[in-house]
């Protein structure tokens, strides 16, 4: 089990405290009738699924309830950085 | 190619088995083929083997960046089974099914394919329901698949606990008697051998780390860790890199990479005579030839190259585990270990042709593929010695994600092993 | 015929002792959840200085996230009037019960559910975590004293695997 910063909370917490929330920083289509089916797939299913650095969403379900994002290494699983929703991309 | 005989197997043995030659070469890569398959895992080694046998391609590289069957192909649970829900799947995994069959004979290598029946156990109303709507759906299709009472479960498992007052209470189960087990490195090494009798290299420590294509966008070759070779075909089917080996060619893929684990006991005397699967309580189970019970974990929640897993996964597996066969309460466990499984938002593969000429793609099996391994395999041969995909695998193509002609395994069942 | 509803308790009268601890339901209080931006709108509705730091506790005011605290209060007390404020308050008195697990083991029984370190989990703090599968609100009242809230229809399993771990 990783520990995980919640930028809310402003402390290390077990994981199972969290959900993950997919990659992070997808921006839900503010004109949806004007999408092409092209950019409804981009929406929807495409994703970046990295190996490396990777944007994600977590929320800390079992603790303060809020979303977050994060930055985490998907080969070591380690954690770069975390920080509140509406903050940009890092 | 030694063939394997009742003949040579007793004669090699009287010697101490000591002077079996080298199964197959350890190639090295040459500097041109006709089709390049990326990953030797079963799937790709089948690929090649097919492409060789039925289309006579015979000038045909299998690089793998580790050992052949190290990825997904010698980690998983080997469980056999085709009663998926939707017509696309259920033709799809029969096909593979059927080829199970004869494999061992076709190969002249034990696969060990044990058709010891796969079991999912009902435990609520809904599962009944949606049981039996699979077993309706699978006869439709001509796909074995039928219904027990808890009293016919129970003569068919007869570790399974059917008290009414369990805590998960079997009310009856779904039965697929063709479905059962494999032993998941014989595929490998019997693909490769086989492919590599028919003039297939078989090339292990060989990553590709690029795509190269020409002017007109098609694939001419790619870059590995062992020099750059030229071709006109490449399959890929690297299972968890697909995302990483599909950006060498500038395609982003509806895929997502997710640790999934297993685990082994101790091994004990035969007790468990077939595949059970719950899928309310997240717990599978089979019994292996050597003894040991191995048993399915869950994925863990955050897409990870890692190819391990976290222990509380494991630990709510054997929970779930414990639930339904209490009787293998103090059982120790001895190995658990993970791969990396590529899951496509609908959980089902993806097998065809790529938006760019000449790459062709076999991916998206998720925690599902092993099942599928020899028709896999066959019908990415075909599809690209033919340039276009077979009818059965021609519903799997890239386009569903934006056509939404989507097949929602997903939906119809929560456990996809 | 007229049928009476009666309420039954989830968690037993009687307390689990033994092993250098004492496991009890808790008694029968008010509690209200209060959602609102800040600390200050939700002090200005209790009329006494809520907390403003998650995880900190004040007159029965527990900060949970950045926008909830739950009030626990005498059983009879009334519902804070939110007149004038945006604050969002629900009474939540009998959707949770309350295990308080108290004795120099206590923290030692906690974890062996609770995956939080509780060596640093200093008195008069409370958040929300789990004990195994099952969703908690943890407060630290004294160095040996932890009081567990828990949702009616998990109480009775919660209480079965504190009181197993405890006896052994
Ligand atoms: C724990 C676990 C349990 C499972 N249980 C079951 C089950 O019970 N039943 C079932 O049907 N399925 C099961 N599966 C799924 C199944 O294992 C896979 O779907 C299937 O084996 C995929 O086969 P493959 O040949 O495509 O992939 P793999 O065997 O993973 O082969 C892909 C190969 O590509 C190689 N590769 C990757 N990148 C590169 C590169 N850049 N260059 C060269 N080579 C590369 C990898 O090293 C790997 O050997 C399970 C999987 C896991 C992890
Ligand atoms: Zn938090």
């Amino acid at each position: 089990m990783i520990l995980i910063h919640c930028p809310y909370c402003d402390e290390d917490r077990p994981e199972i405290e969290f959900a993950y929330g997919g990659e992070a920083h997808i921006a839900r289509p503010l004109d949806p009738s004007a999408m092409s089916d092209a950019e409804w797939e981009r929406y929807l299913f495409i994703r970046n699924n990295p190996r490396g650095r990777h944007h994600e969403r977590w929320r800390h379900s079992h603790g303060c309830g809020r979303f977050f994002n994060a930055v985490r290494d998907t080969v070591t699983d380690k954690f770069e950085t975390t920080y509140k929703a509406g903050e940009p991309r890092k | 190619m030694t063939r394997f005989s009742a003949i040579s197997l007793i004669a090699k043995a009287l010697n101490g088995h000591k002077d079996w030659p080298e199964q197959w070469p350890d190639a090295a890569p040459k500097p041109a083929y006709d089709a390049i398959i990326v990953g030797g895992g079963g799937h790709g080694l089948g690929a090649a083997y097919y492409l060789a046998k039925k289309y006579g391609i015979t000038k045909v590289a299998v690089l793998e960046k580790g050992w052949i069957g190290g990825g997904n192909t010698g980690r998983n649970t080997t469980i056999i089974r085709s009663n998926y829900l939707y017509d696309e799947s259920a033709h799809l995994y029969d096909h593979a099914v059927k080829l199970w069959d004869g494999l061992s004979q076709e190969l002249n290598y034990n696969t060990m394919y044990s058709k010891r029946g796969v079991m999912m156990l009902a435990h609520n109303v809904h599962d009944i329901q949606s049981f039996k709507r699979h077993i309706h759906a699978n006869r439709l299709n001509g796909v074995d698949n039928e219904w027990l009472t808890p009293e016919e479960a129970k003569a068919y498992c007869p570790p399974l606990n059917i008290s009414p007052d369990a805590r998960y209470p079997v009310l009856g189960a779904a039965l697929q008697r063709r479905g059962g087990t494999a032993r998941h490195d014989t595929v490998a090494w019997g693909y490769a051998r086989a492919a590599a009798a028919l003039g297939v290299d078989v090339i292990q420590n060989c990553a590709v780390t690029g795509i190269n294509r020409g002017p007109d966008g098609a694939v001419t070759g790619v870059e590995t860790t062992r020099g750059s070779i030229a071709c006109k075909r490449i399959g890929v089917s690297a299972a968890g890199n697909t995302s990483v080996i599909m950006q060498m060619a500038g395609l982003d893929f509806p895929l997502e990479s997710y640790p999934l684990q297993a685990l082994v006991s101790e091994p004990v005397k035969p007790i468990f005579p077939c595949v059970v699967m719950s899928n309310t309580v997240h717990a599978y189970m089979s019994q292996s030839d050597k003894g040991e019970l191995v048993i399915g974990a869950g994925t863990d929640q955050y897409v990870s190259y890692s190819q391990r897993g976290a222990l509380h996964i494991v630990e709510h597996t054997l929970a779930a585990i414990c639930e339904i066969f209490p009787i293998f309460r103090r059982m120790r466990m001895l190995r658990t270990w993970g791969g990396i499984v590529d899951v496509t938002p609908d959980r089902s593969p993806i097998l065809g042709k790529t938006p760019v000429q000449g790459l062709y793609v076999n991916c998206g099996w998720g925690t599902g593929g092993f099942k599928a391994t020899p028709g896999a395999g066959d019908l990415l041969a075909y599809t690209m010695a033919k340039d276009e995909p077979h009818p059965i695998n021609a519903p799997f193509n890239l386009d569903r994600f934006r056509n939404g002609r989507l097949i929602d395994e997903a939906a119809a069942a929560a456990v996809a092993h | 015929m007229s049928d009476v509803l009666t309420r039954s308790e989830p968690l037993p009268a009687e307390a689990f002792s033994g092993n250098q601890v004492v496991i009890r339901a808790a008694p029968a209080m008010a509690r209200f959840s209060l959602r609102a931006r800040t600390a200050a709108e939700v002090s200005a509705v209790l009329g006494f200085e809520a907390p403003a730091k998650i995880g900190a506790t004040a007159h029965g005011v527990a900060c949970l996230g950045p926008d909830e605290w739950m009030y626990r209060g005498a059983p009879d007390a009334p519902p804070p009037v939110a007149a004038g404020q945006m604050v969002a308050i629900t009474e939540i008195s009998h959707r949770n019960t309350a295990i308080v697990v108290e004795g120099p083991r206590g923290a030692e029984v906690l974890s062996a559910g609770c995956p939080l370190d509780l060596s640093k989990f200093d008195i008069g703090r409370a958040t929300r975590t789990v004990f195994e599968t099952v969703e908690i609100i943890v407060e630290r009242e004294a160095n040996d004293r932890f009081h567990v809230e828990v949702w009616r229809s998990f109480a009775p399993w919660l209480w079965t695997a504190i009181t197993q771990v405890a006896a052994e």
